[in-house]
């Protein structure tokens, strides 16, 4: 790409990650949560990428670290709800205290749950295009 | 009346997979499909003067449409979004082999 | 105006935008056409009182918009030449009108637009804050009443992944037919 979009990029790609956490770590007080959270943060990315090409400079998580963290995020959902299951309680279920209504650290295992959805989801379709990608150039 | 408009909607991503040949186009109209579904199922759910089902510490209650079409919808369309990435990679695949887009062309068969 | 005419405006610009997206010849222009069918989805469910459902729906558009070019862009296809035969497209024409005909009535024993019944979702409006902690109540549903539902979406996207996987690791190792 040329001059002018590496260097809008450059100033612009932080703020669209940042509105992505934003809707990862208030997704259970405002519109949001893990699926936005993980597809901005995706397309953050994938904004990099389109600009600058797969250079290591731009020290983006290649395919092995993002299928590693896809699968972590799965980990990290089947092990909230197996601590669930060690406790007494069935699968999954919501076992943290509910805290106090419309702050951050309140409705018990949601965030933990919406960080392990933004993982997966986010990983995964940063992970497809990835592939896309790459498969097309080699052609 | 509007349920109908949304079902011309699905129809015309109906079309589109029964008469396109071009599998770029047949995986639009797959798209098209998919989008009237949801939209259905978000009109399904609306409530005539209603607000979004998100409480703020102002009201904690108020009349709010349904949220569940709205949950089952979110899933939704992000399984949408892997299922076309998943139609794209099948086609690049083809076209990596075969050397065309036709549906027709591809049917015969070959190594 | 009520929300109803401009949900007719937006549905009726949405099936123009996918007329067109279905009938160009040129392959860009119809990913382009799709992605406004897209984002008149977006509007409508900001209209419809869904900001999450919007915020999905913009944000996986662009996404799919950037998937459908990199795919043009890796297979150098912009034109579409294949056509149909018109007497079997008239057929097949046919058949999706007769479909819309016949089910029109279909509609009719739906509840009225605006009306909806309420039936599970009354004790998720009036407990829901209580028994989970969660204002938003979308987040509630998808990620403790319905928290299996989520479960099976991420499993759905990671099948995905692994299909892409499998479908492009013949031509890495250089094509030796049975990968594995």
């Amino acid at each position: 790409m040329n001059f002018i979009v590496k260097t809008v990029t450059r100033y612009t790609v932080w703020l669209i990650m940042l509105y992505g956490m934003y809707l990862v770590l208030f997704g259970h007080l405002n519109p949001g949560g893990g699926f936005v959270g993980g597809l901005v943060i995706a397309l953050s990315f994938i904004h990099v990428t389109l600009a600058f090409g797969r250079s290591p400079q731009a020290g983006l998580p290649g395919e092995a670290i993002s299928h590693n963290l896809e699968v972590a995020g799965a980990y990290i959902y089947v092990g909230i709800g197996v601590i669930g299951c060690a406790l007494g309680l069935p699968f999954l279920t919501n076992f943290l205290g509910k805290g106090t209504p419309f702050t951050l650290l309140s409705a018990g295992t949601i965030p933990l749950l919406n960080l392990a959805i933004t993982l997966k989801v986010g990983m995964g379709i940063y992970l497809l295009y990835l592939l896309l990608v790459e498969t097309g150039h080699s052609h | 009346m509007i349920y109908s408009m949304c079902f011309m909607l699905f129809l015309v991503g109906l079309y589109g997979v029964l008469i396109k040949r071009n599998i770029i186009k047949i995986i639009l109209s797959v798209g098209i499909m998919g989008y009237a579904i949801n939209l259905f199922l978000i009109l399904i759910a609306y409530q005539e003067g209603s607000d979004f089902p998100i409480l703020t510490p102002a009201e904690t209650s108020k009349a709010m449409v349904d949220p569940l079409p709205q949950a089952l919808v979110l899933t939704s369309i992000v399984i949408e979004l892997s299922t076309t990435a998943l139609l794209v990679a099948l086609a690049i695949k083809i076209y990596q082999r075969y050397h065309t887009f036709d549906i027709r062309k591809i049917r015969r068969l070959r190594g | 105006m009520p929300v109803e005419t401009w949900l007719y405006f937006i549905i009726g610009f949405m099936i123009l935008g996918s007329i067109a997206a279905l009938e160009l010849t040129d392959l860009l222009s119809a990913v382009v056409a799709m992605g406004m069918v897209g984002l008149g989805l977006a509007i409508a469910f900001l209209l419809l009182q869904a900001p999450d459902l919007a915020l999905v729906q913009f944000v996986i558009e662009i996404l799919s918009v950037i998937i459908l070019i990199v795919m043009l862009r890796s297979t150098n296809q912009r034109w579409e030449e294949e056509k149909e035969p018109p007497a079997m497209s008239i057929l097949k024409m046919a058949f999706v009108a007769v479909a819309m005909i016949a089910s029109l009535p279909l509609f009719l024993g739906l509840p009225q637009f605006g009306q909806p019944l309420l039936e599970v979702s009354s004790h998720y409006l009036a407990e829901g804050l209580r028994e989970t902690g969660s204002p938003n109540l979308l987040t509630a549903i998808i990620l403790d009443y319905r928290v299996y539902d989520t479960l099976g979406e991420a499993i759905v996207i990671f099948v995905s992944v692994i299909g892409v996987m499998t479908i492009f690791r013949n031509k890495r190792k250089g094509g030796t037919g049975n990968g594995s």
